[in-house]
């Protein structure tokens, strides 16, 4: 049985945030050492911040996405088996029944592919026919947003996003080929988030948030980026993905990869290693910054959108994610 | 094909705590507070709770929990092919627990690991997506852990220790391995519902914290030993959880539908496991006793161990077990309300296959 996205949308935010809004932080990057401030200052050209109803950016986001979704498949609300990610209100909010059953998983940047492999699973097992998945992701700081530290260097790497995209058998724009999944509980501690003090207080009038503790992401051991841009890593992994699918690597057309800027040069490499062309690689960074778990979808939904992604294309969506909990989704486009 | 607990264990902290005694430093703030709420907190405490002190509890107890598992039934690690975890608490809300139980309980690398964070709702959550990893061939074994890390890990999250709700809660993990084979217990059904009243938050790089807010009574914190800080503390200031949780009549109803996916009825249950949530448990047998199950069919070992949240059912499931009080043959319920409010439950036969 063929299972693979019957639908897939974005969300792009409204408002553009350029890298210039945060040259306020210069003083924090140049207090940091040497290795970290090269790190931090690979920042995208621009990211997308959600300015639409008061409320939880990310819960807002979610639900527009899923109705999108819903929407571009003509579906109703009670085609709709089993949701993975969003919050309690998406279910109000969709229309959702009584006994849908929905799921979070915290995987960090590797969540929706993930859940696509439990989706992939509910649907083959003939469990479920149709599985929703969202992925929304408030991370470009500030009141009623998530983990980003807005007085951290490192901030301006962050931005919101959204994505939805329903999992079934039928219509199908892309077949599923593989998935394959790896774990490194080494960088456990490494990109990480924990209830903390703002990184620098002084920064907070300029940033435009209160001072004062919160649910932060941190990154002041860089063993993640480490692991992660190590030389054949993106390839070994690629690999047994494609292994499973029964594909050689030269069979990709597309790796879309998750977006830390500080590892893309290493990742090119490594295609280029294998025998595949640079533009192999392709990811829209530069212009959404790091939106989380959201990255993937979105690139992939831009990319078909922009026919870069083709019928027949093979595609990977490959994300290392904080942990580490690598992901590799192997998909062929239809549509 | 039969699917269910192959093993199912607990891991408790050693030291235990005499609530009365221990939160005896809480009387001002529970003075403060209405009459009937005095009541309600005192009548609902436990008589003692389990605390891990140490700003590593979850990990402790969660991989304790893993290890004792995959020992009972004398597993390599390599032969689990997936791991499921659910946590309350913790000291940091990114990445949970997964990574870090995978490398320690040395499971194969690229065994499938998942964070689940459904509150208490996320074990029987993960327990059925197991189910379905086991049914579908895609795994023979999936380890499952939840663990309560709440009152002794300081680390920011977890509850309030000057808060007087405090003495509510406890420490603990338990685990189990679902498979088919050998087994100790059959699923037969899942079910899920959902009666959103009020955001929770949820998605995936958040996980369940709430807002960041300072102690509840600050004046208290020498006494219960914590620093003066801010924390993602438990807030239970909504009314509407308990007005969902405890309506009438939404135990037996939504435990009805969950028999009904078995093909059984509520008068074929022995035994009901619900979540430690003292107030609302009153509410919660006299409903099932309204629908014909008799008083003793509803157990739970709350006043033992407190509230320990996303680790409640499988603690309480893996005792009765060890003290092999669960009748050959009885049906179980583990059914659970989570903030949002949603619920889950999961209906066993226990034992429930011809190993047995």
């Amino acid at each position: 049985m063929k299972v693979g996205f019957e639908t897939l949308v974005r969300c792009v935010p409204e408002e553009v945030i350029p890298k210039a809004r945060f040259d306020y932080l210069q003083p924090a990057l140049a207090k940091l050492p040497l290795r970290l401030q090269e790190q931090f200052s690979i920042v995208p050209n621009e990211v997308r911040k959600y300015r639409g109803e008061d409320g939880d950016r990310a819960e807002l986001m979610a639900i527009a996405t899923a109705r999108e979704a819903l929407d571009a498949s003509g579906l109703q609300p009670s085609d709709i088996d089993y949701v993975i990610g969003g919050a309690v209100s998406l279910h109000k909010a969709l229309g959702l029944g009584l006994d849908t059953p929905m799921l979070n998983i915290a995987n960090c940047c590797a969540s929706f592919v993930d859940s696509c492999q439990i989706a992939w699973n509910l649907v083959e097992s003939g469990e479920c026919r149709r599985v929703l998945i969202v992925a929304s992701a408030a991370l470009a700081g500030g009141p009623n947003g998530g983990t980003t530290d807005l007085t951290d260097a490192i901030a301006p790497i962050f931005g919101d996003g959204a994505a939805a995209a329903i999992v079934s058998s039928q219509n199908l724009k892309c077949e599923f080929l593989s998935y394959y999944g790896e774990t490194d509980g080494a960088c456990y501690r490494s990109a990480r988030g924990e209830v903390r003090p703002l990184a620098n207080p002084e920064l907070a009038e300029a940033a435009g948030v209160p001072a004062g503790p919160g649910p932060y992401f941190c990154m002041d051991d860089i063993s993640y980026i480490e692991v992660a841009s190590e030389k054949g890593y993106l390839r070994n992994s690629l690999e047994k993905a494609l292994d499973k699918a029964g594909l050689p690597l030269s069979a990709l057309d597309v790796v879309i990869c998750h977006h830390l800027g500080d590892c893309e040069a290493s990742w090119t490499q490594d295609l280029v290693d294998a025998g595949l062309p640079a533009e192999t690689f392709q990811n829209l960074r530069l212009q959404t910054g790091n939106t989380g778990h959201t990255d993937l979808p979105t690139d992939l939904a831009q990319f078909v959108h922009d026919g870069l992604v083709r019928p027949d294309s093979v595609v990977a969506l490959w994300v290392p994610g904080a942990g580490i909990s690598l992901g590799c989704l192997v998909l062929r486009w239809l549509a | 094909m039969s699917i269910g607990f192959e093993t199912v264990v607990k891991y408790l902290p050693g030291e235990v705590l005499d609530v009365r005694d221990h939160y005896s430093y809480l009387e001002p703030a529970i003075a403060r507070l209405s009459i009937e709420a005095q009541e309600k907190l005192r009548s609902t405490a436990p008589y003692q709770v389990r605390r891990l002190k140490d700003v590593s509890a979850a990990e402790i107890m969660a991989l304790a929990a893993g290890l004792k598992a995959v020992d009972s039934i004398g597993l390599n690690p390599s032969e689990i092919d997936a791991l499921f975890v659910a946590q309350t608490g913790g000291k940091q809300f990114m990445p949970l627990l997964g990574s870090y139980l995978h490398l320690n309980l040395g499971l194969r690398k690229n065994a499938i690991v998942r964070n689940v964070v459904d509150d208490n709702t996320s074990i029987l959550d993960a327990s059925y997506v197991a189910w379905n990893f086991v049914k579908s061939g895609l795994c023979k074994r999936v380890l499952v852990i939840a663990v309560a890390a709440q009152i002794g890990g300081q680390t920011g999250f977890g509850v309030d220790l000057t808060d007087p709700l405090a003495q509510n809660y406890g420490d603990g993990a338990a685990a189990a391995i679902v498979s088919a084979q050998n087994l100790k217990c059959e699923f037969l059904s899942y079910h899920f519902e959902s009666y959103p009243v009020r955001p929770r938050t949820g998605g995936t790089l958040i996980a369940n914290i709430g807002r960041v807010r300072p102690l509840a009574n600050p004046d208290l914190a020498v006494k219960a030993g914590v620093e003066d800080k801010p924390g993602a503390y438990l807030v239970l200031d909504d009314p509407l959880f308990d007005q969902v949780a405890g309506r009438r009549g939404l135990i037996s109803e939504s435990l009805g539908r969950a028999l009904k996916k078995a093909g059984l009825g509520l008068q074929d249950v022995q035994l009901v496991i619900a979540p430690h949530i003292g107030h609302l448990e009153p509410g919660w047998m006299l409903d099932l006793q309204a629908a014909g199950l008799p008083q003793e069919a509803y157990r739970n070992l709350r006043s033992r161990y407190g509230n320990t949240a996303a680790a409640d059912l499988l603690i309480d499931v893996a005792e009765f077990a060890e003290e092999s009080s669960i009748a050959k043959k009885s049906v179980v319920a583990l059914w659970t309300p989570c903030v949002g409010v949603q619920l889950a439950a999961l209906i066993l036969r226990w034992p429930g296959s011809p190993y047995e």
